[in-house]
């Protein structure tokens, strides 16, 4: 089922002296449930792409649809559908966590959201006790100034305060700049676990290919203002000129494979994670 | 539409190369001016005066209009406050508690008067002379002050306090995209929930301003920086004769001003 669909959205930031092109005529179409990541060289658009989803930008023409909302260029026409709902749906995460955390204590700041789009105090202040679970963080820190938090526990708070809002997609940006190695992978299990047992749908903007090889399904690539990929993962991989056309890296278990290629062993071009080079090297050397 | 103020754009203009130190002593000087005058004729005459500066500038004038145009807020609340509780002159209207006087009418419009001419000249000079000329400037005008105050270190606090307005406004952009995100909304409910909403807005705001301050800070000393009074300069600003002759226009028009406020 389509979730959200854009049809030739551009974008252009204007100070009023400076026009800066961010987007040009993009098309996207977001499925129900589904793993999406987005990467691209700094300053592809891929923030302002995402910005779009939860209509916290409004293209310049073009429209973005979602959840029974046509979003176009007319700002008076689009004030008028209540984008408030769109954002309920549509869970925007920012990279910078500091940007939205302001309440006194962490438990306060994770109930915003949900306050904001009527719950009740009792209702907020359940789903807050939850949602700091989900996210790893203890008990103990509920009473806690969040500005004094460490940067990867402001992370876990600013999730936190998304996923209250029981949103149905989930937009990342960026979601694991700055985390150390393990609380990295701590971040994306979370997400895989919601995507998994939540059925949220996934939309992750980051730099890492080795996150692209092993949690995404789909890969939209980005370059400048334009999308230039749309497709599975590892068929942008073997496409070795426009990987690097778009100024991208190859994640290392594609390296490897692409490696042992040339020494002569033969592996599938598709894999992509360690798991799945261990049990293809298994099977080859079975094989042997 | 952004706020202008803070920015330089150069466009190569008579304007932008005359020397810092006259476009910031016509300033001041243009500043006074401004509130000796109180006659609102007058000001018909200053503000078209001021649009055509914007046309020497040549830069686009809805940019320097619309950093005027930022102070709507402002000029609403004075505009109010003035209807409710400016009482002198004479009564024009009455409804219910709100009474309103000829001289509440004509303080609100001297003063929007005012504040609109001062944004858009202090536009004007920040958009058309780099930071660091600005603070090498209000360093030589305040030089003979040396002995009492530091002028040197208060000239840099002041040209990174206009460095950072448009980096403030657009993070206060990027803060009110993330409430945005989570439901708060500026523009429409009660006023008491707009209220919150706007407190959840400034808060952030404050942390990034004290944390930059502190980063820049850091950033200042880790580069060697002791007191701006022993630094040196790479350029020196040089005396042409078009900035002898802007001097003179400058004031000269500055002094007709005055000269026929107090003949009207
Ligand atoms: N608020 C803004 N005002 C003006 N220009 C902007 C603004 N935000 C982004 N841009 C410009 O738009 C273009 C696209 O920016 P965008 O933030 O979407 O890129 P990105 O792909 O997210 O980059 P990164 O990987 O560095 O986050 C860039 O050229 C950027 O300079
Ligand atoms: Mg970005």
């Amino acid at each position: 089922m389509q979730q959200i669909t854009l049809k030739g959205v551009s974008h252009t930031y204007s100070d009023g002296y400076h026009e800066t092109p961010a987007l040009e005529s993009v098309d996207l179409t977001v499925m129900a449930g589904e793993r999406l990541a987005i990467v691209g060289h700094t300053g592809s658009g891929k923030s302002t792409l995402v910005q779009h989803l939860n209509a916290l930008l409004q293209p310049h023409s073009g429209t973005v649809e979602a959840f029974g909302l046509t979003i176009t260029q007319d700002a008076k026409k689009n004030r008028k559908l209540g984008l408030t709902k769109l954002r309920q749906k549509v869970g925007l995460v920012f990279q910078y966590p500091e940007y939205q955390l302001f309440a006194e204590t962490v438990l306060e700041d994770i109930m915003y959201g949900p306050l904001n789009f009527g719950a009740s105090r009792e209702d907020a202040e359940t789903k807050a006790y939850e949602m700091m679970e989900v996210v790893g963080l203890p008990k103990t820190l509920a009473d806690r100034y969040p500005l004094a938090l460490s940067g990867g526990q402001m992370r876990r708070v600013a999730v936190a305060g998304i996923l209250a809002m029981n949103p149905d997609v989930l937009v990342l940006d960026e979601p694991t700049v700055g985390l150390d190695p393990c609380g990295q992978k701590e971040m994306m299990q979370l997400f895989m676990e919601l995507h998994e047992t939540l059925n949220k749908t996934l939309i992750i903007v980051t730099h890492d290919m080795d996150v692209v090889a092993n949690y995404a399904q789909r890969l939209i690539v980005m370059q400048s203002k334009k999308k230039v990929f749309d497709g599975q993962p590892h068929q942008f991989f073997q496409k070795r000129e426009l990987v690097d056309a778009c100024k991208m890296e190859l994640p290392h278990t594609v390296e490897l494979v692409q490696s042992l290629r040339q020494q002569g062993i033969e592996l599938d071009e598709g894999i992509l994670t360690f798991e799945e080079v261990i049990a293809a090297l298994i099977e080859e050397e079975d094989a042997v | 539409m952004k706020i202008a103020i803070g920015n330089y754009i150069e466009t190569e203009s008579f304007i932008h190369r005359l020397n810092p130190i006259v476009k910031l002593t016509i300033f001041f000087v243009w500043m006074i001016t401004l509130f000796m005058i109180k006659n609102l004729a007058i000001y018909g005459i200053i503000l078209v005066g001021i649009l055509s500066l914007i046309q020497l500038t040549r830069l686009p004038a809805r940019l320097i209009v619309s950093s005027a145009w930022s102070l709507k807020w402002l000029l609403l609340i004075m505009i109010v406050f003035n209807l409710f509780f400016y009482k002198q002159g004479n009564l024009l209207w009455e409804f219910g508690v709100v009474q309103v006087y000829d001289q509440g009418i004509y303080q609100v419009l001297l003063l929007t008067v005012r504040l609109v001419s001062v944004v858009m000249l202090a536009t004007m000079l920040t958009l058309t002379t780099k930071p660091l000329d600005l603070t090498l400037a209000l360093e030589k005008l305040l030089s003979p002050f040396k002995k009492l105050i530091p002028v040197a270190d208060i000239a840099l606090m002041v040209s990174i306090a206009i460095r950072f307005i448009p980096t403030l406004i657009d993070e206060t952009d990027k803060i009110m995209k993330a409430q945005a995100s989570r439901g708060a909304n500026i523009e429409e409910g009660p006023i008491i929930q707009r209220i919150k909403h706007l407190v959840s807005m400034l808060i952030p705001m404050f942390v990034i301003s004290f944390k930059r301050a502190e980063n820049l800070a850091v950033a200042m000393e880790a580069r060697g920086y002791t007191d701006a009074q022993s630094r040196t300069r790479l350029t020196k600003l040089s005396w042409h004769q078009r900035d002898t002759v802007g001097l003179i226009i400058g004031i000269s028009i500055a002094s007709i001003i005055v000269m026929i406020g107090w003949i009207m």
